[in-house]
């Protein structure tokens, strides 16, 4: 493992991106293609990232203990840990950001870019597991249960969990 | 969820980018609220803060933001709501996980370096053992032939979750690119699909997320924004 690669290719995806699925589109596609990563690597890490406190985003910590162990989560605690220092300078220079007219569209821009990229990427996520009529049944479920938000995330992936072991083995 | 997570505002924020402005004119010279001359939280306190926060939180949506204000707007008035939603706002234009932004920049505001740093290790090391203890201890069992089924059942609920946090992501700007007309309109949904096309293609993910921003930051200078009220951006990310 070159932990130098490894440990940048984290920090970019974190530093270029925002929020806790911005970094993924990043990972996935430098990840498998470096084969330190499989597809369903990214489930089970995204999984635990659900389901355990704090920001969501930190599933790229579960993703860098299932690539590389605990000194690949370190690394990429770490890598997810410094890019927020910025807010510091962007804070100083907020109100000048504030007043650019392209400003919220740069940002805006960038939403829009994580939206369709991550999408591709969850479409090859969902191909490589499997399409037949479960697992299409339950994304459509999962997807309508979230959207009212009245289902609670960890117990939507407990039921997809048992759904899989009922229907899928 | 974290910042994928609908960007509602809390109730107190309610009104986050006129609250901000109000507070950026009220404050003098530095962007940063400047200090109160109040109660002032110490490196423990806000370590422990912190720490509470990033053990019991969960996303990092408008229920973490909530969290945060009860810790230091509403049971202690270390901040006034004003200042409080004027450093949620600038949060927004920071890279990476905002939750860890807005633990820098709290941190930051009532202890300096070893403020970031106290309010940093606080939230930062329960999520992060929770995390890798979870992991290690699915390792152990990924191997089952229940664990594989289960994993695969697990993975379209996690496609269907996060179409569904993409949903909530993508509302806010495209009412804002509605209201610049239907030109930005188009653009805007055009950009997307050129997103999922370069991915599709291969294309480094870079390149999509330049082009956007990029594009879509034309697209503003161009266009006129209505003059009702402040653009929701602050609140869209």
């Amino acid at each position: 493992m070159d932990w130098l690669t490894f440990f940048l290719l984290f920090l970019k995806a974190s530093l270029l991106s925002t929020g806790g699925r911005g970094p993924f589109p990043y990972l996935y596609t430098d990840l498998i293609a470096r084969g330190w990563a499989v597809e369903s690597n990214f489930a089970e890490a995204l999984t635990v990232g659900e389901i355990s406190p704090g920001p969501s985003g930190l599933w790229v910590v579960s993703l860098g203990y299932l690539t590389a162990g605990l000194p690949g989560a370190l690394l990429a605690a770490l890598a997810v840990a410094l890019p927020p220092l910025t807010v510091l300078l962007v804070a100083r220079v907020h109100k000048r950001l504030k007043s650019f007219r392209a400003t919220p569209g740069v940002l805006d821009g960038l939403v829009l870019a994580i939206i369709g990229t991550v999408a591709v990427v969850l479409a090859r996520l969902f191909i490589a597991n499997g399409v037949n009529g479960v697992t299409i049944a339950i994304a459509a479920i999962t997807a309508v249960l979230t959207f009212t938000g009245r289902v609670p995330t960890w117990l939507l992936l407990v039921g997809a969990a048992l759904a899989g072991v009922l229907f899928l083995s | 969820m974290s910042s994928h997570a609908p960007r509602t505002p809390a109730p107190l924020t309610a009104s986050t980018a006129s609250t901000a402005s109000a507070a950026s004119a009220a404050a003098t010279s530095s962007s940063i609220p400047a200090s109160g001359s109040g109660p002032q939280p110490s490196l423990i306190e806000l370590f422990l803060i912190w720490f509470k926060i990033g053990a019991t939180s969960f996303g990092g949506g408008s229920a973490t933001q909530l969290l945060i204000q009860q810790h230091f707007v509403l049971r202690r008035s270390w901040m006034t709501p004003e200042e409080f939603a004027q450093t949620w706002a600038i949060v927004q234009f920071a890279p990476g996980i905002n939750l860890i932004a807005i633990t820098v920049l709290i941190g930051h505001r009532f202890g300096k370096a070893w403020g970031v740093v106290a309010s940093l290790l606080g939230m930062m090391t329960p999520a992060v053992s929770i995390t890798i203890a979870m992991t290690a201890l699915y390792a152990r069992v990924r191997d089952l032939p229940q664990a594989t089924a289960a994993l695969h059942g697990i993975t379209p609920a996690l496609v269907g979750l996060s179409l569904a946090f993409m949903w909530r992501l993508l509302k806010p700007p495209m009412v804002a690119l509605r209201r610049r007309g239907v030109f930005a309109f188009t653009i805007g949904g055009a950009l997307i699909v050129l997103a999922a096309l370069l991915t599709a293609l291969g294309i480094p993910v870079l390149v999509s997320y330049l082009a956007a921003s990029v594009g879509l930051g034309l697209v503003y200078v161009k266009s006129r924004a209505p003059a009702v009220t402040d653009h929701p951006t602050h609140t869209s990310m």
